[in-house]
């Protein structure tokens, strides 16, 4: 009798388990650490020796120190080095208010953080853990989770998001290997980052996690 | 690295759904994300069933999340708020009257489908106690039902 309580609260889960995935693309793997109020110091290990050019887009930025990137950010500090990024970043630009900075980490991934540095909390870092790696023929862009914020490959000049239906919820131009949007959606609302040249063909669409 | 990916991918749909179910939306991807850097960090450390350890992980980024957003004071206070059981509303009131400690070990047994020694692990206590915790609050939870569908209110007419 009392395991019908259990049952009944079971019925009444405001969040079922997780349904089969019927996903017609591959959901890709990240790291995210998006985090408010955190910092960085400096690792442990430096890979000064990392140039710019593997970060395998035209945008290859300015080498910064990684203490440089998001000043008092603990949590942040502790994600870069969890990461693996190492003590410099390349500074790409600013776009929109949000600066961004990439990496490839100690195993080669690609890393990169997003400073909206007129705001308080929207802060992070995001690896991109795959074996293809960004960027690579399946993958023309790397975007935070929940809206179009990150950095495309050259020959994208326009990024869309899109939902399981495949109507476009969101689509902003690429400037420099860089894209942001002020849009942000509800977990599970975005299904798919879709690239497109500047004929507006389209060249991947990656499902999202 | 190759073990981390194998947690991640087998593991963060139930850490997302763990989360969603104890937090708002807006905080899930940070706490998400915060508990996959724990679960790098220490990778030695997690055992080979790593679903309750990711759990307890998940349940200590939110008690730190929640401390820290009641220290912000411009932050909604709603970052503790914890979604109600769905559909069923005289169940929902009855939850809600239970403790936390009450909430949380209900929550893992019939929300996560954990068995009462995982729920342990996911509590970091040992099984007897989750196991005594448990019945005493199914049993709590059982009474309120109960005494929420014994009670009836009066109907009242409408005087001007």
């Amino acid at each position: 009798m009392r395991n019908d309580v259990i049952a009944r609260l079971a019925a009444a889960n405001p969040v079922p388990g997780p349904a089969p995935i019927h996903q017609p693309l591959r959901v890709r793997r990240l790291a995210v650490a998006a985090v408010v109020m955190a910092a960085i110091a400096v690792p442990a290990v430096a890979f000064g020796s990392r140039l710019a050019g593997v970060l395998g887009i035209s945008n290859e930025g300015s080498t910064v120190p990684a203490t440089s990137v998001l000043p008092g950010q603990s949590q942040l500090d502790q994600a870069l080095q969890d990461m693996q990024v190492g003590s410099t970043m390349q500074y790409l630009g600013a776009l929109d208010g949000v600066k961004f900075y990439a990496q490839r980490n100690a195993d080669g991934k690609f890393c990169f953080a997003i400073d909206h540095y007129t705001e308080q909390y929207e802060k992070g870092v995001l690896c991109d853990l795959n074996a293809d790696n960004f960027p690579s023929a399946d993958v023309q862009a790397i975007t935070f989770p929940r809206g179009l914020q990150g950095i495309a490959a050259d020959g994208v000049a326009t990024v869309e998001l899109l939902d399981a239906n495949g109507n476009v919820l969101d689509s902003t131009p690429v400037t420099n290997n860089l894209f942001v949007s002020e849009k942000r959606f509800e977990e599970g609302q975005a299904a798919y980052l879709v690239t497109l040249n500047a004929a507006g063909n389209v060249l991947s669409k990656q499902a999202l996690p | 690295m190759q073990r981390f990916d194998q947690l991640y991918s087998e593991h963060v749909d139930a850490v997302r759904a763990y989360v969603r179910r104890r937090a708002p939306e807006d905080v899930v991807d940070d706490v998400v994300a915060d508990v996959f850097l724990v679960c790098w960090r220490k990778l030695d450390d997690v055992p080979a069933q790593a679903l309750p350890w990711l759990y307890a992980v998940a349940r200590r980024t939110l008690a730190n999340e929640r401390r820290r957003s009641a220290r912000r004071a411009h932050v909604p206070e709603d970052v503790s708020h914890e979604p109600e059981p769905v559909g069923d509303s005289v169940l929902a009131a009855a939850f809600a009257e239970l403790s936390d400690a009450d909430r949380e070990v209900l929550r893992l047994v019939a929300w996560e489908g954990l068995s009462l020694r995982e729920a342990a692990r996911a509590l970091e206590c040992s099984p007897v106690a989750c196991r005594v915790r448990y019945h005493r609050a199914k049993s709590r939870f059982a009474s309120r039902l109960a005494a929420a569908a014994s009670f009836r209110t009066e109907p009242r007419g409408v005087t001007r």
